[in-house]
């Protein structure tokens, strides 16, 4: 049996670039959100949202380029692969928008010259695979994930998977999420954006602020001390295209079936990082899902609020963010959000823990009724 | 190896499209056997390759999704992006929902009553064998037992612009098509199709070969299949290095869609007497991928099938 520890990572998001930037905007009271404007029907429209901090907003191409080169490269650092490793390692791409970015603003662009119109230029999932292949050299199998917001989750169990049954001996997973109107406008269409800020599982919550992410991780053989996959499960909800069901059955049957997996009992579970997309039914789906699988339901602490709901980037990304300041002594908190017991029975941590060790459930769940729960172990 | 990877039952459609993309709704309902609502032809397309594996059998709760696709729903996105950059309106809430490639593996499991694993997985090379990939994985390490694997590529109008955006010159027929499978690896399954041998990508066309050789297959009984993307200096490097004397040519009379793979594999089980398909496919990047399809010997018995199958009241 081969243990997928986690070798390096890389990280951009709202907190900053670069790992020292993420963890210490951890510790930093919590930014509001800025505004996306768009004019549509007529209308002015502001929508909320944590875009990348360091990566100002220009080129889509160039950015979403610039910004995956400097992660994979802090997170090929970190790992220090030999080259002929690195050369066969696998890569799992998991995001939800992928490049359409680019091509948004390659069809405005020839709208706006007129003439011919190609809309969907270069139309094909596998397009980021390709960049990144190429621009680090990788020969290995590739796979692209484009389950909605479980994407890298899912990319990140497939990555472990693969090590752990011994068919390759590394892998670089890569979650990526970047501003486009089609994801922003989509989530203003389904009514599910704040009016103010992200405060899952609180009385007050009201939808999610879009955010902006990168994030990789390399996975290999690993020794005692790491971080490392311990298990995962993945289940198709279909009781909604939207939304998990409200009883919390479908959310506990995955996060049972990820102990199983990782052959753990839930008294063993240190501490919870839920998926928490602070909309009204989600929250109380996944509140209700915790109370069920869980006897005494461990801390439980939330990403978004500090980063967005970075879509299908938001797994990778906040499993990174949890491990490494865990590794680093604490558990995130996030003050004063999720306080209150009586909004959904799950309250979120309040003040940083100290924390080094333990076994640990990760949720995401997104679109399709995609839902996966992670675990991950220290010793 | 991968071992126990039982080809239990497949469905495949496929059209050659000259003018607008033909309706599906109908199709769609027909074959799966439920209203089909709310949902596009892409998905439409996925529910017909689908209920035609299917087939009216009654499938394990269980059973896990593992779905593919080039470009996933390019007519709803590009629908989306024309409401968006053209009319200046957001896209409707569905429309949104259906451009993510996993909608479609929601109306599958829905369809089906399935809620195991669930995934859409693809890969520029490869995108069916990435899926048979990650499904032999969760069969041998987790504890997956019963798997739906299929790909789905659509055709979009005009003709002249979809040429242009999947990269084909304007005289190559193009098209679409659904191929799915359905693998079981249980011992008690019906008896097999086939089974998936070794599905696999290499750096280079070296490990590949050494990786072939390693397979022992009888080059007499064996049939080499050639991928859509595999240059033809490579395949006929192929060719003379297997010994591989016939060749599958199931692509040739093929309209272009991504993801012909599927394509060849329906027709190997179902048409060939040839009791090995050993198909290669290649990328500019010098990597390759083998997908070797095996036919039980001839004479075998089927056991008694394990899934109840709702037509015959089994």
């Amino acid at each position: 049996m081969n243990r997928s520890s986690f070798l390096g990572a890389g990280i951009a998001t709202n907190l900053g670039t670069g790992m020292a930037d993420n963890l210490a905007g951890l510790h930093e009271p919590l930014r509001p959100p800025s505004s996306l404007e768009r004019r549509l029907d007529g209308r002015d429209l502001r929508i909320p949202c944590k875009p990348l901090r360091g990566f100002p907003v220009a080129r889509p191409a160039v950015r979403l380029l610039r910004v995956i080169e400097v992660v994979v490269d802090e997170a090929l650092r970190e790992a220090g692969l030999r080259p002929s490793e690195q050369r066969r390692m696998a890569l799992c791409v998991g995001s939800s928008s992928f490049d359409i970015c680019v091509s948004e603003e390659l069809y405005r662009e020839e709208l706006a010259r007129g003439g011919d119109v190609l809309p969907l230029r270069s139309s094909s999932f596998g397009n980021l695979a390709e960049s990144i292949r190429s621009r680090f050299g990788l020969q290995g199998e590739d796979y692209t994930f484009n389950t909605a917001c479980t994407a890298s989750a899912n990319g990140l169990g497939y990555a472990a998977r693969l090590i752990h049954a011994g068919f390759v001996d590394h892998a670089l997973v890569l979650g990526v999420e970047l501003v486009n109107d089609l994801t922003a406008l989509g989530f203003h269409a389904l009514g599910l954006l704040s009016a103010s800020d992200m405060k899952p599982f609180d009385p007050a919550r009201d939808g999610l602020v879009l955010g902006e992410a990168c994030s990789a991780l390399v996975l290999g053989r690993g020794e005692d001390g790491r971080f490392s996959w311990r298990g995962d499960a993945n289940m198709c909800d279909t009781t909604s295209m939207v939304a998990a069901h409200t009883d919390g059955s479908t959310v506990s049957a995955v996060i049972e079936r990820a102990l199983s997996d990782a052959r753990l009992v839930p008294s063993a579970i240190t501490a919870v990082k839920a998926h928490g997309t602070a909309t009204p039914l989600n929250d109380e789906a996944e509140a209700a899902g915790l109370l069920r699988a869980f006897e005494a339901v461990p801390p439980v602490c939330a990403l978004k609020p500090f980063i967005g709901h970075t879509l299908g980037a938001c797994g990778l990304t906040e499993l990174i963010l949890f491990y490494r300041a865990i590794e680093s002594g604490f558990l995130i908190a996030t003050p004063t959000i999720g306080a209150d017991p009586s909004a959904s029975g799950v309250v979120l941590n309040q003040t940083e823990r100290p924390i080094t060790r333990g076994n640990f459930v990760l949720n995401s769940f997104g679109f399709g009724g995609n839902n996966t729960s992670v675990v991950i172990s220290r010793n | 190896m991968v071992p126990g990877l039982r080809i239990v039952a497949t469905g495949s459609y496929c059209c050659e499209v000259a003018g607008d993309p033909p309706p599906l709704k109908s199709l769609a309902r027909e074959t799966t056997g439920v209203p089909v609502r709310r949902v596009g032809r892409f998905v439409q397309l996925a529910l017909i390759g689908a209920g035609r594996c299917v087939n009216g059998r009654t499938l394990p709760a269980d059973t896990a999704t593992y779905f593919t696709s080039g470009r996933g729903d390019l007519e709803t996105t590009l629908q989306v992006l024309e409401q968006m950059c053209v009319e200046h309106r957001p896209p409707a809430p569905f429309d949104f929902i259906n451009t993510v490639g996993n909608s479609a593996c929601f109306h599958v499991a829905k369809c089906f009553g399935l809620s195991g694993r669930s995934q859409f997985v693809t890969s520029r090379l490869a995108p069916l064998e990435a899926a048979l990939r990650l499904a032999a994985l969760d069969m041998a390490h987790a504890n997956v037992k019963t798997a739906l694997v299929g790909s789905a590529d659509m055709c979009t109008a005009p003709l002249a612009s979809h040429r242009a955006r999947i990269g084909v010159s304007g005289d190559t027929p193009v098209g679409e098509g659904s191929h799915w499978f359905l693998l079981g690896a249980d011992e008690g399954s019906r008896a097999p199709l086939g089974f998936v041998r070794s599905v696999r990508s290499f750096p280079d066309d070296v490990e590949l070969l050494r990786h072939l050789r390693g397979l022992r297959i009888d080059p007499d009984g064996a049939v080499l299949a050639r991928g859509q993307h595999l240059p033809a200096a490579r395949w006929e490097g192929f060719r003379e290095t297997t010994g591989m004397g016939d060749a599958f040519a199931y692509g040739q009379d093929l309209p272009w869609y991504d993801s012909q793979t599927g394509y060849g594999i329906h027709l190997f089980l179902t048409a060939s007497v040839a009791r090995t398909m050993v198909h290669i496919d290649g990328d500019p990047s010098g990597r390759s991928t083998l997908l070797v399809i095996e036919k039980p010997p001839a004479g075998a018995t089927a056991p008694t099938p394990a899934l109840p199958d709702r037509r015959t009241g089994g």
